[in-house]
């Protein structure tokens, strides 16, 4: 008989970029169990809506997490109208959008990058990471910040982006097509890359459905959902829309939908552009929430669909704020994707989850 | 367009209405925990969306829906019945719950006993700090003090509007009665009205000022009104 053993991983080790602890129970050298640990880092960040006030709260909100910061002031923000009633221009909306996508690009090629470096080929992580700066840079040109552009707020945008500037941004990410192609190229068509990926743990649809996963990491197991496909906001206007979707469930499914969601959300980038209205960009609300009033919204995240509520109290301090991010709901699949799999195979399936241990300590 | 439903349900009935939504196939979405600041109660809120109802009724007039379950009124206490058997990916949810709220949620697949997150402070987020109250409270006599005077401001017009109606009636029937009173007392009796509603309207606005006031300042403000109040009387009597 096998001899059972239970290693514990994490929440420091060299191939975990976040603090997340593993109990990995073994036999040999395949994983029988891996049960999650989270908490390490915990912020309390639900909590500061006592000592801020919902307007202040959102540069808190941004902060939630530095990959997806764009998306978390865009949800607090649509949380928040939505509560108060407020209907944002539609230029708001189509900036709020062609923001998010460019958050999409950038955190799916530092995703790509992490891929490589985690099997080894540190030329493609190299290629992928530069490509990334390309983002950075507009975000830094158009807002002012790589990571935090603290443009959104409660009733609209800070300032605009001028039409030339958003030109500017699709000549960029046409510039960039063809070395992406080429970068896409060897992560799916090379051989050292799909020996570690092809077959490596593999989650079937009914699994997937089962625990609710979401994002990239659900629709690789062919989870035919995406928020976006509900046309909220800027999405209406979309000629087409339909979410990417692979069916083997295995880490190379991950990848091939993380590459193909980059050249989507250029595409989405490029025709929103063209669409754009010039109805203003709205301004900071003067409302105050009525006592028991909520909003709601799911939006779609890099990493999958994220939840945002918020609730009011007749005051300026909001009475709740929740955020359930991507990878909290993915938790449940990582466990059963670590199921059998060989110990060597486990920080490669972790990090095909593209886990936010920031997000989720919110 | 989202929209939001929220479906109040007991927490004896929870169970059922999950398994009704999970039937129905809709997908888990989240769990979250709320404290009320007024009674120290607790609500749940479990949200879901049937992706593809939602899709059918995009098609239908645009419009798609989160569901919601509320449970109210919950005692710290209380056991409240896991729905992790239904959907497995609630564990983070309702460990969080129990570690950050503490509230005693029985039967869960994964449970941490408690050692889900390493906080300082047990259950901190269902501590309601004294600053939380005093706005609470603060909101709520804002709140009232607005009410009481639309109420009252309709009950002035509403007055006016009547002794509008019978001074018209009255003029009209006693037109002659009245041109021979003196009218230095008719003079007198409107002024001494006009004092007595302008002195209930400024101590009515006063009051609405004193209940939005922190109330440790509204104690001081009324004893220093009241001892006024006092020196005038006797210097009136002096």
């Amino acid at each position: 008989m096998a001899h059972r053993s239970v290693i514990p991983f994490g929440p420091q080790h060299p191939v975990l970029p976040e603090p997340l602890h593993l109990d990995l129970v073994i036999e040999d050298d395949r994983v029988i169990e891996a049960i999650p640990q989270i908490g390490f880092v915990h912020r309390g960040l639900e909590k500061l809506t006592e000592k801020r006030d919902m307007h202040q709260f959102g540069y808190i909100a941004e902060r939630i997490c530095g990959i997806c910061a764009v998306g978390h002031s865009y949800g607090y923000a649509s949380a928040c109208e939505r509560m108060l009633g407020i209907e944002v221009p539609g230029r708001v909306q189509y900036i709020r959008t062609i923001l998010h996508e460019l958050s999409r690009i950038h955190s799916h090629l530092l995703w790509l990058g992490l891929l490589a470096d985690a099997f080894g080929f540190e030329a493609l992580f190299y290629r992928s990471w530069t490509l990334r700066e390309q983002i950075l840079k507009i975000f830094e040109s158009t807002c002012g910040g790589r990571v935090i552009l603290s443009i959104n707020e409660i009733g609209g945008l800070k300032h605009d982006i001028e039409d030339s500037e958003l030109a500017g941004i699709v000549q960029t990410l046409d510039a960039m097509r063809p070395d992406y192609e080429a970068l896409v190229h060897t992560f799916l068509d090379d051989d050292s890359c799909g020996e570690r990926l092809h077959g490596v743990g593999v989650i079937s649809k009914k699994d997937a459905l089962d625990l609710s996963m979401v994002g990239p990491f659900g629709r690789a197991s062919g989870v035919d959902y995406d928020v976006r496909m509900f046309g909220d906001g800027a999405y209406a206007d979309l000629a087409a829309f339909e979410p990417i979707v692979a069916t083997d469930g295995d880490c190379y499914a991950r990848c091939q939908v993380r590459c193909a969601e980059v050249t989507q959300a250029m595409d989405i980038i490029k025709e929103l552009v063209g669409k754009i209205p010039h109805d203003g960009i709205g301004g900071r609300t003067k409302l105050t929430p009525a006592d028991g009033a909520r909003g709601e919204v799911v939006i779609e995240q890099p990493r999958g669909e994220a939840y945002y509520y918020v609730r009011g109290n007749g005051t300026k301090n909001l009475d709740r704020f929740r955020v359930r991010t991507p990878t909290s709901q993915n938790l449940a699949g990582l466990t059963h994707a670590l199921q059998g799999v060989l110990l060597a195979n486990v920080p490669m399936i972790i990090l095909t989850i593209d886990p936010c241990i920031s997000c989720t300590e919110r | 367009m989202q929209k939001a439903i929220y479906t109040t349900v007991g927490i004896d009935e929870l169970l059922a209405h999950v398994q009704a939504l999970k039937g129905a196939g809709a997908r888990f979405v989240q769990m979250h925990a709320e404290r009320c600041v007024d009674d120290g109660s607790y609500r749940l809120v479990y949200t879901f969306i049937n992706v593809r109802a939602a899709q059918e009724q995009i098609a239908r007039d645009g419009n798609y829906a989160i569901e919601n379950l509320v449970v109210e009124g919950i005692d710290q206490y209380q056991e409240i019945p896991s729905i992790s058997s239904y959907y497995p990916a609630v564990f983070p949810f309702e460990n969080e719950a129990h570690d950050l709220f503490g509230l005693a949620v029985t039967d869960m697949q994964i449970d941490f006993k408690g050692f889900f997150y390493q906080v300082s402070t047990a259950e901190p987020m269902s501590v309601i700090t004294p600053e939380v109250k005093a706005a609470r409270e603060k909101a709520m006599k804002v709140r009232a003090a607005a009410e009481a005077k639309a109420r009252k401001a309709a009950a002035e017009k509403a007055a006016a509007a009547t002794a509008a109606a019978g001074e018209g009636a009255a003029g009209a029937g006693d037109a002659a009665g009245a041109s021979i009173q003196p009218a230095a007392a008719a003079g007198s009796d409107a002024q001494h009205d006009d004092a007595a509603a302008k002195a209930a309207l400024k101590a009515a606005e006063m009051e609405a000022k004193l209940a939005a006031m922190d109330p440790e300042k509204a104690a001081k403000v009324r004893a220093a009104l009241a001892a006024k109040a006092a020196r005038d009387k006797q210097k009136e009597e002096a």
